[in-house]
């Protein structure tokens, strides 16, 4: 009897388990529209932005599995639908009326966002991503002055979906020049993070291809600027993220290519005042110089003018950041971990932050010499 | 004329059944005059008829029958009474013991066991001048006549000293004995039970009048297959020599490779129909006797009217019986079953089955085999992961894919969900119906391909794999990546070089196919737990199954999924707990590391010059 017991629980309890599961809605992925990328955008609705959800077709996708290309036909890789509404929930349900199958966000790589999204929509749209189950938070988020449509409609040779282009970039860090990736939950974390503003790759569509070379800096959900190509180096040097920025010395009539390298930085409260130091420590590769040989002393000369070149350029971007009262290399996040009873002291910290007296030291080591010897 | 006879066909188109059988009264009033025994008997059959007459519904087939047995019954019965005669205290004799008057030893065996046409019965006399009655039987075909003519009938026939038979018949048997048969091995019996068993296995009897006691004579001889290589256990490099049937053999395969004579065999008989020879063989002084004895006990426990099949004592000699997991290792090689002694387990032989059962059995033990001990360290480590990987590979491969493709596909990259979506469209079922389809065109051509002729099972496996794989994937009814994955699926189970292991993983697999689906990649690591705990929870014999890992017993690793070099395996395997746990002793010094060849070369050459 008791046996019967035994067998009557186990049963009740994984039919429960089975019943409670919630996976019996679970379709094939092929049963499903994968979405690749989405965009935000206005919309020319007040009170509402759009969005942009883009698949792969049947058709693209069969051609993917098969290991053709469609790209010779006339057929599309992908289809937009686009939904706009005051917020993420209402785009998706007019984006999911428009389909015949599931709208599956799982498998999205690509966030766009136009950088004339107004902030109030920027910010009910990530309050939305961050709460969708389906959504793994890893998708990586840019920003483009570009329509949205365009932009996601620009096929290049080397990729045959937008989204997978910018995944396959991002993923390989050092295959950048700076690696600008940043994914959907970095963006969410410095959101929720006081002291750290973000900032997103920007992309430009090319003819084949697309141009990623700078960065727009957001005070919070608020666009402020873009930087030029140059900064974006400099900011990539600061935050530790450059793998391939190279200088010429025009007093040396060299280059230096492949500058890479470590960025620590301190911060200090001196008599009320915020101190923060960057110290960056590079190594180069040495190319272009004229000369079959070069000296030690010519050597030393040139570590020395790069790190003074590129002191300055760094500390050109801070003055620009602070200028205009950003802070995406977490100088105020930095004080709140090193002095969190001061950072607490300030109530708010984009005030304080153009007043913040910054340093730069830099030392470029060239440790290679180039293919000629 | 029997009153009874009646044959079926001569039955009346009008007879019925129902209404019972009609019996004339052929007896008459006044039965003829027999003897006082066959008159009671007469008695018996006559009242029986008069009490069939009212009955009703009887078949006249079965009363046939009926008397039949009765007849054969009742001859038995004078057989015994014969022998029950009193001895000289005035006692009778007991039943079960032999007389010594070779007339009632022929009628007893004539109506027991001599009505069979394969049991022979010979009364001969010994010696020419003063003649001794005795009687030879034997089973036919599973003795030698060489043995039985030459050795022992030709001499006894020509004896010349039978007057000391005659002086003293009780002795006979020990003259017979020592004297005249040439049979290697002859024991002495006297009780029916014994000797009727001892004759069923091919013994030839000797009965000699006035001698209490026979001459079992060991002429056993019967075909018996020839020792072939071992086909469900092969090794590339190993000894290639498997059992047979014969358990005079399996002994024989086992006692060549262990001359010592430490190596002990004993005996039981199982089954109450089969008396089927089972040996229990163990080394003394390194096996546990708690284990020989637990072994021993667990076999008296079986009750069964025919042993055919070594796997019949499974049941018994498994502590978890219900498992799905095997617990007892059984084996064809006699190369491994002799180290499975040698480690310190108990073999089990079965005669009449080549395979030789091993106890305790742990999980690893059905992922080693003779390879791994006739290659190097590193190839049989890296088979054993192979296997390893092979299980999961079998065992996972399908739930992932049903895991990934259904419930949580955001877990893999793009490029590949891509892949798996493409080669999906148009696919009508959902992928665990697509497992299913394959997993039972791959049951079926597996079970045809084992039950038809080697030649044909391997042309049809091969053209059945190609044809229905292709034509499925053409058909839409499963994705071409599927093929893959099942094909995988399908050599991984396998790759336990056991081949009752895989049957577990191909039944558990269903298992983790349904958690898989119902929630994805927990539901596979839920199941995974269940399994796991499940054979954590195994032992045998007080083995736990998943010995040397669960508990950890850092000595066995060594000699688990990575086998170290033999130099290090010098302790027997800690969870046999056997009595002398050294089986090698070490050496660090080898003795002339490096001879001086060059040097002893030179010193030759310049003696010869």
């Amino acid at each position: 009897m008791m046996k019967v017991d035994v067998v009557g629980r186990v049963f009740v309890a994984l039919g429960l388990l089975v019943v409670l599961t919630g996976c019996w809605d679970n379709r094939p992925i092929n049963s499903r529209d994968m979405v690749l990328a989405m965009g935000l955008a206005p919309d020319h609705h007040p009170g509402a932005f759009s969005t942009v959800f883009q698949a792969p077709t049947p058709s693209a996708v069969s051609a993917g599995s098969s290991g053709s290309s469609s790209g010779g036909s006339s057929k599309k890789d992908t289809f937009d639908v686009v939904g706009s509404g005051p917020d993420l929930s209402e785009t998706f349900n007019e984006a999911q009326a428009q389909v015949s199958k599931d709208l599956y966000l799982g498998q999205m790589q690509l966030i766009v966002l136009s950088t004339r999204l107004q902030p109030m929509y920027f910010k009910r749209a990530f309050d939305g991503l961050g709460r969708i189950a389906t959504l793994a938070k890893t998708p990586f988020v840019i920003a483009s002055p570009t329509p949205l449509i365009k932009l996601l409609h620009h096929t290049s040779p080397q990729d045959r979906f937008p989204s997978l282009y910018f995944s396959t970039l991002f993923s390989c860090h050092t295959c950048q020049t700076d690696a600008f990736g940043v994914r959907l939950w970095q963006v969410l974390v410095r959101l929720a993070t006081p002291g750290v503003d973000i900032f997103l790759p920007v992309a430009t569509p090319l003819k084949d291809g697309y141009l990623v070379d700078s960065v727009a800096l957001y005070r919070h959900f608020q666009y402020v600027t873009t930087l030029t190509p140059r900064q974006s180096m400099a900011f990539g040097i600061l935050d530790a993220i450059s793998h391939k920025g190279s200088i010429f010395l025009p007093h040396y009539n060299a280059s230096l290519r492949a500058i890479a390298g470590s960025s620590a930085l301190t911060t200090h409260l001196r008599h009320g005042q915020v101190d923060a130091t960057f110290t960056i420590k590079l190594t180069s590769t040495l190319e272009g110089i004229g000369s079959v040989t070069e000296t030690a002393a010519q050597i030393a000369g040139m570590s020395d003018r790069a790190s003074a070149t590129i002191a300055a350029s760094c500390l050109n971007l801070l003055q620009v950041t602070q200028k205009d009262d950003v802070d995406p290399l977490g100088v105020g996040r930095t004080l709140s971990w090193q002095n969190p009873r001061a950072f607490d002291h300030f109530r708010h910290w984009h005030q304080e932050y153009p007043h913040v007296h910054m340093r730069v030291h830099v030392s470029v080591t060239i440790n290679k010499m180039g293919d000629v010897k | 004329m029997w009153p009874f006879h009646r044959k079926k066909s001569t039955l009346r188109p009008d007879y019925d059944a129902h209404r019972g059988p009609e019996i004339p009264d052929q007896l008459g009033d006044t039965p003829p005059p027999v003897r006082d025994d066959a008159a009671k008997l007469m008695d018996n059959l006559r009242t029986a008829q008069n009490l069939l007459e009212d009955v009703s519904g009887v078949d006249i087939a079965l009363v046939e029958d009926l008397i039949t047995e009765t007849k054969t019954f009742s001859k038995r019965l004078e057989a015994f009474v014969d022998e029950l005669q009193p001895q000289a205290n005035g006692l009778p004799i007991p039943l079960d013991v032999v007389s010594g008057s070779v007339e009632a030893a022929y009628d007893r065996l004539k109506n027991t066991v001599g009505q069979s046409p394969d049991i022979i019965i010979r009364r001969f006399l010994i010696g020419r001048h003063h003649p001794i009655p005795a009687l030879l039987t034997f089973e036919d075909g599973l003795t030698d006549n060489q043995m039985i003519d030459q050795d022992t009938l030709y001499l006894l026939q020509r004896y010349q000293s039978t007057d000391d038979l005659a002086k003293d018949p009780k002795v006979a048997h020990q003259i017979i004995h020592d004297s005249v048969t040439s049979i290697g091995h002859a024991t002495v019996e006297k009780q029916w039970s014994k000797i009727l068993v001892d004759l069923m296995g091919g013994n030839t009897l000797l009965f000699i009048d006035g001698c209490p006691e026979v001459l079992v004579l060991d002429t056993v001889k019967y075909p018996a297959r020839a020792i072939s290589a071992p086909t469900t256990e092969r090794a590339v490099k190993g000894p290639q020599e498997a059992f047979n049937e014969v358990i005079l053999t399996q002994m024989n395969l086992i006692r060549r490779r262990m001359k010592g004579p430490a190596l002990h065999f004993d005996t039981v008989n199982v089954g109450e129909l089969s008396q089927t020879a089972v040996v229990i063989a163990h080394v003394e002084g390194v096996t546990n006797p708690e284990l020989v004895m637990a072994v021993k006990r667990r076999l008296a426990t079986v009750q069964i009217a025919n042993l055919e099949y070594s796997h019949t004592l499974n049941r018994a000699l498994s502590t978890h019986p219900n498992s799905l997991f095997p617990q007892v290792r059984s084996s064809e090689r006699a190369d491994l079953i002799s180290r499975d002694i040698a480690q310190g387990k108990v073999a089990i032989l079965v005669d009449n089955t080549p395979y030789a059962l091993a106890v305790p059995a742990t999980f690893m033990d059905f992922y080693q085999t003779t390879d791994d001990y006739t290659s190097g360290f590193w190839e049989a480590g890296l088979e054993r992961m192979v296997r390893l990987i092979g299980l999961f590979v079998g065992l996972l491969l399908p739930p992932l894919y049903v895991a990934f493709s259904s419930v949580d596909p955001e877990l893999l990259p793009t490029k590949l969900v891509i892949t798996i979506a493409g080669s999906r469209v148009g696919i009508p079922f959902p992928p665990i119906f697509e497992v299913l389809i394959m997993w039972i065109i791959i049951e079926i051509l597996r079970e045809a391909s084992i039950r038809l002729p080697k030649g044909l099972s391997t042309t049809l496996g091969t053209v059945g794999a190609i044809v229905v794989g292709t034509a499925v994937v053409k058909a839409a009814i499963v994705s071409d990546i599927m093929i893959v994955i099942i094909t995988l699926t399908a050599l991984g189970l396998f790759t336990s070089p056991v081949y009752e292991m895989a049957t577990p993983w191909r039944i558990l697999f269903w298992f983790v196919v349904a958690a898989s689906y119902a929630f994805g990649i927990y539901g596979i690591i839920l199941a995974m737990l269940v399994i796991l705990a499940h054979l954590a929870s195994l032992e045998n014999f007080g083995v736990p199954y998943l010995s040397p890992f669960g508990p950890i017993r850092l000595r066995d690793l060594k000699d688990s999924w990575l086998r170290f070099p033999g130099a290090s395996l010098n302790k027997r395997p800690a969870y046999l707990r056997t009595v002398h746990p050294t089986q090698r002793v070490p050496h660090s010094d080898l003795p002339m590391p490096n001879p001086q060849l060059y040097q002893t070369q030179q010193e030759r050459f310049d003696d010869e010059s």
